[in-house]
C-alpha cells in the first residue's frame, strides 16, 4: 500500500509539473542541431587530424627522415629522435577526442574500443599519407615561402630545416674518387665520402641528377656516409622547389 | 481494446498529448524504482526516479520512434544513477575500463533455467552490496529487469560480448562472496 502511494506520488508530481508547464519538452530542432553540431565537430576534428598526419608525412618525406630507417639501428634511433613528437601527440589527442565522440553512437560502442580506435588511426594514417602525396602542401609552401601573408602559422617557412644533422637530401652533381658531390636544397655543395661502412640497401647504381638521401655526420662540408639511398619516386617532389632552381642542375642540362 | 505499445504512446506524447506521459510513468515507475533500489541500495530513491521521468519528458523528442523505448528510458536512469554514485563518492567509477578495449568471445544470452536464475536472484539479494558497481549493474539489469544482452549493451553503451564477460565475472564474484558468508554453500 505504502509502495503504491509512493508510485502515485511520483506520477502525480511529474504529471503536475508537466501540465503546469513547469517542465517543457525540448523542441525537435534542439536535438537535430545538437546532432548536427556533433557531426560537424567530428568531421572538422577528423579533417584536422588528417591534415596534421599528412603534414607530418610530408615533412618526413621532404626532409628525407622517412627514408633513413633502412640504414640500420643507429639510423632508426636518429629517425625516432627526428620525429615531430609535438605534432604526433597533437594528432593523437585529436584521434582520442574523435574516438570519445564516436563512442556515443551504436555503430561504435557495439564493438570493442580497439576496433573503432584502429579504424580511426588507419583512416588518419592512410588518408594522411595519401594527402601528403598530393600537391596541397607543396602549394602551401610556395604560398608561405613567397611574399604572401603568413599562412598556417608560418610552419611551411621552416619546412626545409633539417630534422637532424645526420640526414641530408639532395641531387648528385658529380662523382668523385671516394664518392660524389651532392647539392642540397639550399644549393650548398657537399662532398659525400662513400666507404666500406656505407650501407647501400637499394644498390649502388646511381647517376648524376639522381636525388638521394645520405645518412651520416657532416663536418666541414664533408659527409661521412653511413647510408645512401636513391629516392627516384620522390625526384620531382623533392627537388621541385619554390626557390630558384639549382645552378649546377641547369648546367648539367 | 488492445493496449498501445510504448512506442505508440511516446509518439502521442511527442505529438503534444502530454497526458499520455502518465501511461509511460505507470508502466516504468516500478521497474525504474526496483533498478534504483538494487543498484543504489537506496530504499527511498524517489527523488532520483522522479528526476529520471522529468529528464525523459524533457528529452522525449530525441527518442527515435523506430527504436524500442525500454532501453532508452533505462539509459536515462543509468546516467542518473551513475551521477548519483559520483556525487556521493561512496564507490569508485573508473573513467576507463580495459574490458572495453579488447574483443571478447561472442556472448550469448545465458540459457540458465528459471530455478537457477531464482537461486541467483536470492544470492544477489544478499550480496549485491559487496559487488563492484561495474559488475553489479549488468547483474541487476539481467536478473532483476530481465533485459537481454543487446538491451543491456544499448543501456550501458558497451559491446554485448562485454556484457557477457561482466555477467560471468559478476556471477563468479557473487559465488565467492556467498561462500565467504556461508562456508557450507556448494
Amino acid at each position: 500500500m505504502n509502495n503504491q502511494n509512493n508510485n502515485s506520488s511520483i506520477n502525480a508530481t511529474v504529471m503536475q509539473a508537466v501540465q503546469s508547464g513547469m517542465i517543457k519538452m525540448r523542441p525537435k530542432w534542439h536535438f537535430i542541431l545538437r546532432a548536427a553540431l556533433a557531426i560537424i565537430g567530428s568531421i572538422v576534428l577528423a579533417l584536422f587530424a588528417l591534415y596534421l598526419a599528412s603534414f607530418i608525412f610530408f615533412m618526413l618525406l621532404r626532409t628525407g627522415a622517412w627514408f633513413i630507417p633502412a640504414f640500420g639501428f643507429h639510423a632508426i634511433v636518429v629517425f625516432l629522435i627526428s620525429l615531430p613528437w609535438l605534432l604526433i601527440l597533437l594528432t593523437a589527442l585529436f584521434v582520442i577526442i574523435l574516438e570519445v565522440l564516436v563512442r556515443r553512437y551504436s555503430f561504435a560502442y557495439r564493438w570493442p574500443l580497439l576496433y573503432s580506435a584502429i579504424a580511426i588511426i588507419l583512416i588518419v594514417l592512410i588518408g594522411g599519407f595519401a594527402v601528403a602525396k598530393t600537391p596541397i602542401h607543396k602549394h602551401l609552401i610556395e604560398y608561405d615561402q613567397g611574399n604572401g601573408p603568413l599562412c598556417c602559422g608560418g610552419v611551411y617557412r621552416d619546412m626545409d630545416r633539417p630534422r637532424s644533422n645526420d640526414i641530408h637530401i639532395g641531387m648528385i652533381i658529380e662523382f668523385t674518387e671516394d664518392g660524389f658531390r651532392l647539392q642540397d636544397r639550399s644549393q650548398e655543395n657537399l662532398r659525400v665520402v662513400v666507404s666500406k661502412k656505407t650501407r647501400l640497401p637499394y644498390g649502388s647504381d646511381y647517376s648524376v641528377k639522381n636525388v638521394v638521401v645520405v645518412f651520416g655526420p657532416l663536418h666541414d662540408n664533408i659527409i661521412d656516409a653511413l647510408g645512401v639511398r636513391r629516392i627516384e619516386e620522390m625526384e620531382p617532389f623533392l627537388m621541385d622547389q619554390s626557390g630558384p632552381p639549382p645552378v649546377l642542375y641547369q648546367g648539367a642540362e | 481494446m488492445e493496449e498501445a505499445n510504448d512506442e505508440d504512446v511516446v509518439a502521442r506524447v511527442q505529438a503534444g498529448d502530454m497526458s499520455s506521459f502518465d501511461i509511460l510513468i505507470e508502466r516504468y515507475e516500478k521497474k525504474i524504482k526496483r533498478y534504483a533500489r538494487k543498484f543504489l541500495f537506496k530504499d527511498d530513491a524517489d527523488d532520483i526516479v522522479q528526476e529520471v521521468f522529468i529528464k525523459a519528458y524533457i528529452n522525449i523528442k530525441s527518442f527515435d520512434a523506430g527504436k524500442r523505448f525500454s532501453p532508452w528510458i533505462y539509459r536515462i536512469a543509468h546516467n542518473e544513477f551513475i551521477n548519483a554514485i559520483k556525487k556521493k563518492k561512496t564507490e569508485k567509477i573508473l573513467f576507463f575500463d580495459f574490458d572495453l578495449l579488447f574483443p571478447h568471445p561472442a556472448a550469448r544470452d545465458s540459457a540458465d533455467g528459471e530455478a537457477i536464475n531464482n537461486s541467483l536472484r536470492s544470492m544477489l539479494d544478499k550480496c549485491l552490496d559487496k559487488i563492484n558497481v561495474k559488475y553489479r549493474e549488468p547483474l541487476v539489469l539481467y536478473y532483476f529487469e530481465n533485459l537481454n544482452y543487446k538491451e543491456i549493451s544499448d543501456i550501458l553503451h558497451i559491446p554485448a560480448s562485454t556484457v557477457g564477460v561482466r555477467l560471468a565475472r559478476g556471477k563468479a564474484i557473487l559465488k565467492k562472496k556467498v561462500k565467504e558468508t556461508d562456508p557450507t554453500y556448494e
